[in-house]
């Protein structure tokens, strides 16, 4: 079996599939693969999955990190995975990582509540205490409502609202051309009236579904949202590591990254504290 | 904590006195006397005499001497009396003043002077031996009533000066673990409280319960007289060793204007004070060795009961054992009983009552324990007694005491225990968590499910957003088109119609009898204006049409040639008159033009528009 980045992997004999699982665990180790995609056989892939859930059933949470994360360099997208790549690094002691990893899986589950159980359980082991801003009681409905949904069910619901706005909409032009042509005009006019009140209720809804689709989306590539991997890093007042100290951070707290310079992020915390921190101390919620 | 005492009376009363007495005395001036008498030449330093002084036919009150160094005024009061021997008026007033001694030994009251008119009338000086008391309180603002310390109890803790104190006692100094000790404040004024904030001490290493109720009496401390509140604490020590419990302090402002008693020192009126006694050590001694089995910690003094609601009993019907645990202590640190197994009996969890008597000190209270038992078999049972174990402090050993065994007569037979219900008698308890931990892992997969958020950039996404928009815009486009092409055809079927109207004219024009032509044209051309711009046919004449006809160069000629072809057509309708050949082929022919103009222009408003 053959594993590259561009084509796709057919099934050959076990031995050489097993083969195939150490050579993408050892792809992965490595650090320039860490942003790659390995396009691999979706087989293989749930054959990681499954061997990881194994390793982890027999308390081996290192062998199962390492298969997990191995299908997560093939087949990225998945709730279920990232998830238990995080309780692999919660067993482990790395929070930061735990974090991270069930941080994207809410992403993708924003309802699932065994991640939200685990993510808080996990956030409530951190050092850094910062408190999120308080927001009033419309603007946190709308923060809740917006964080209800991930970006494929916005988008299904903002195409359902505009669906049937377009159905109401041509409903209305057919129903202003009958009332032309034929009699019991007055019915018709009422109909009309009563389909241009649930359209313009539809297009409020379908206006503020797409607002919120396009701004989840934008946060969903925008990469800027990071956590502190890191044990213990310091923030600096520039880019390099002679820049003066301004504050310290620890494994798991949720950081704002809002430029990046050589391999340094400059980051912002809910507090409005801002800093430089290397790199490798902060990974992306993607 | 303390109530604002309205002010008192007295004072106010005594005011008026003075008053009315000063008038009334010059009103009856007189031969003038002064005299002064003490209830008792010799007392102990802790008692009181009374200092009578009698005048007659004096000006005003007579003037009690500066008796601060050696005695209090506590308190005093006046009479009059009034009488008529022989047409004489004759009035005396007695003043009595309390006072207490403020040192041992032989203590002077000096003359008392009174003015009377021109003169100066005194008394004579009184002497009075003072003696020392053996229960002399040692502090200056020890209470001279109520309760005094008892051997080998602690002192108590005050601050204050002679105005207001507040004081803090513990009623032992030494005790057993779990013991009660009665903590109790008192604040001593001598002035009503215009605020106060008062802290409790701090209690680290005891449970506390506070004695309801607060205690409110006077009390007369070194001659003077205060108001004492009280309020009471009993504290269970939950830790052996050296104990401390912190000060009591007290923030207030005193108003000093209104007062008991009488005073000739000076007074203010709001003196804001913070008091604040020291913290009292206390000695909690361990339980001794030897405690016996089932011993739970409870300390005090217990007894113990059980009873049953029914003696005689069928089979699977519920009764229900109370065992009752009472007595003085802390009931809550009563365990609960062990379930009591009686053979042929299923006894469920009981149900635990607590009650506890705060309004005395030492604090009772009782702990209830009601099992509910279900017999399954008949015959005769006992319920077997009930022990509870406790350490008895009063006697410094552990006691336990038992309940009486109980008969019961179970009838009925074994099989009827399983009919009978038990719903509602079980008590259900809440379900706790304890511990966190996160939740395990998800299961396996058989396929893999990819959640790859990217449909809002798929084509299908883009497919479904343009096409209901397309098939929207075609909607309109045709509803557009085929308003259209509806008005051109129906503009040239009312022009068709209006033509074939003319033509039918033609035949009809007799310059002998015109009426009928005229009316043909008029029909004609009247239909035609009123399908053409969408007005009624009676509502086309030749005042209205120009207003229905666009004001541009062709409409107004359109007009006025419409206009001018209905008023021949009306003249030659209505009258008869006769017309030529030349001026009925004249009118077809504007007729005719006006039509064709009017073909080609747009409605001043509403109706079709230009094709």
């Amino acid at each position: 079996m053959m594993i590259c980045p561009t084509n796709s992997v057919r099934p050959f004999a076990e031995g050489l599939r097993r083969t195939a699982l150490f050579v993408i665990i050892a792809v992965m180790a490595c650090p320039a693969a860490s942003h790659a995609r390995v396009q691999v056989d979706p087989n293989v892939t749930i054959e990681l999955y499954n061997d990881g859930c194994d390793h982890y059933e027999q308390d081996d949470f290192a062998g199962a990190r390492d298969r997990f994360l191995a299908a997560a360099l093939a087949r990225w997208q998945n709730p279920h995975l990232f998830y238990n790549l995080g309780n692999c690094y919660f067993r482990m002691g790395d929070l930061g990582r735990a974090i991270l990893y069930y941080e994207r899986a809410k992403q993708m589950a924003p309802r699932d509540a065994s991640i939200t159980h685990n993510l808080d359980l996990a956030r409530s082991g951190i050092l850094d205490k910062v408190e999120p801003t308080e927001r009033n009681v419309l603007a946190q409905l709308f923060a809740d409502i917006y964080s209800l949904f991930n970006v494929n069910e916005w988008t299904a619901i903002s195409l359902s609202l505009y669906l049937a706005l377009m159905a109401v909409v041509i409903a209305v032009i057919l129903l202003k051309d009958e009332a032309k042509r034929e009699g019991s005009r007055a019915r018709r006019e009422a109909a009309r009236r009563i389909l241009v009140r649930i359209g313009a209720v539809l297009l409020i809804l379908a206006v503020f579904c797409w607002t919120n689709t396009a701004i989840k989306a934008r946060a969903f590539n925008a990469r800027d949202l990071g956590i502190v991997v890191a044990e213990a890093v310091k923030a600096r007042s520039g880019p390099r590591e002679e820049f003066a100290e301004v504050f310290e951070l620890h494994s798991g707290t949720k950081v704002r990254i809002q430029t990046t310079k050589d391999d340094w992020h400059q980051i912002s915390i809910e507090t409005g504290l801002s800093g430089w921190l290397p790199k490798e101390s902060v990974e992306t919620i993607e | 904590m303390f109530e604002l005492r309205p002010p008192r009376p007295r004072a106010v009363l005594f005011v008026a006195i003075v008053v009315f007495s000063a008038l009334g005395g010059s009103a009856w001036a007189g031969s003038a006397s002064l005299e002064a008498t003490v209830s008792k030449s010799t007392l102990f330093i802790d008692d009181q005499i009374t200092l009578v002084v009698t005048a007659s036919g004096i000006d005003g009150e007579p003037q009690l001497p500066d008796l601060s160094d050696d005695f209090t005024v506590v308190s005093e009061s006046q009479s009059r009396s009034v009488t008529v021997i022989n047409m004489q008026i004759e009035s005396s007033t007695t003043y009595r003043y309390v006072l207490q001694p403020e040192r041992v030994g032989v203590l002077r009251i000096p003359p008392i002077r009174a003015r009377a008119g021109p003169k100066t009338v005194r008394t004579k000086p009184i002497q009075i031996e003072v003696l020392e008391h053996q229960s002399k309180p040692k502090s200056p603002a020890e209470p001279r009533s109520g309760r005094q310390p008892r051997a080998g109890e602690p002192e108590p803790q005050t601050a204050g000066d002679e105005d207001i104190f507040i004081k803090t006692e513990v009623d032992k100094d030494e005790l057993f673990l779990g013991e009660q000790l009665t903590l109790t404040f008192r604040l001593f004024s001598r002035y009503d409280l215009g605020s106060a904030d008062y802290t409790a001490p701090g209690c680290t290493n005891f449970w506390k319960e506070d004695i309801e109720g607060q205690n409110r009496y006077t009390t007369v401390v070194r001659g003077k007289r205060f108001r004492v509140e009280e309020l009471t604490t009993a504290l269970f020590p939950t830790k052996t060793g050296l104990q401390t419990i912190g000060p009591a302090s007290l923030k207030c402002t005193l108003d000093t204007f209104f007062t008991p008693g009488f005073s000739f020192r000076r007074r203010g009126l709001q003196r804001p004070r913070h008091l604040e006694t020291r913290p009292i050590d206390v000695t909690v001694k361990p339980l001794p060795e030897g405690a016996p089995n089932g011993f739970s910690g409870t300390v005090g003094q217990f007894s113990i009961s059980s009873t049953v609601d029914q003696k005689g009993v069928k089979v699977g019907k519920p009764i229900t054992l109370e065992v009752r645990v009472w007595g003085t202590g802390n009931v809550k640190t009563i365990q609960q009983i062990p379930k009591t197994q009686v053979e042929g009996f299923d006894v469920y969890e009981p149900n635990i009552k607590e009650s506890v008597d705060r309004r005395k000190s030492p604090i009772q209270g009782a702990k209830s324990f009601e099992f509910v038992m279900v017999p399954k078999k008949p015959g005769s049972q006992v319920i077997p007694s009930v022990s509870f174990s406790f350490f008895d402090p009063s006697a410094a050993r552990y006691r336990t005491v038992k309940t009486r065994p109980i008969e019961l007569t179970v009838t009925g037979t074994a099989s009827e225990s399983a009919e009978a219900p038990l719903a509602g008698l079980l008590k259900r308890a809440d379900v706790l968590q304890t511990g966190t931990d996160i939740h395990y892992i998800r299961p396996k997969m058989t396929a893999f499910e990819d959640f790859r958020q990217d449909l809002y950039k798929r084509r299908i996404t883009l497919l479904l957003v343009l096409l209901p928009g397309l098939v929207a815009a075609g909607f309109c486009i045709r509803g557009v088109l085929a308003q259209k092409l509806l008005s051109g055809d129906r503009l040239r079927s009312t022009r068709k119609e209006a033509m074939r109207g003319l033509t039918k004219a033609k035949p009809l024009m007799n310059p002998d009898a015109p009426q009928d032509f005229y009316s043909q044209v008029a029909k004609s051309l009247i239909n035609y204006v009123s399908k053409r711009f969408d007005v009624p046919a009676p509502g086309v004449s030749a005042l209205t049409v120009s207003s229905l006809i666009g004001d541009s160069d062709d409409g107004k000629r359109a007009a006025s040639l419409t206009s001018k072809c209905i008023e021949v057509c009306d003249f030659y309708r209505f009258s008869a008159q006769k017309s030529s050949t030349e001026e009925m082929r004249s009118v077809l022919s504007k007729v005719d033009e006006a039509i064709s103009i009017l073909h080609g222009i747009a409605p001043m408003k509403g109706g079709e528009q230009r094709p």
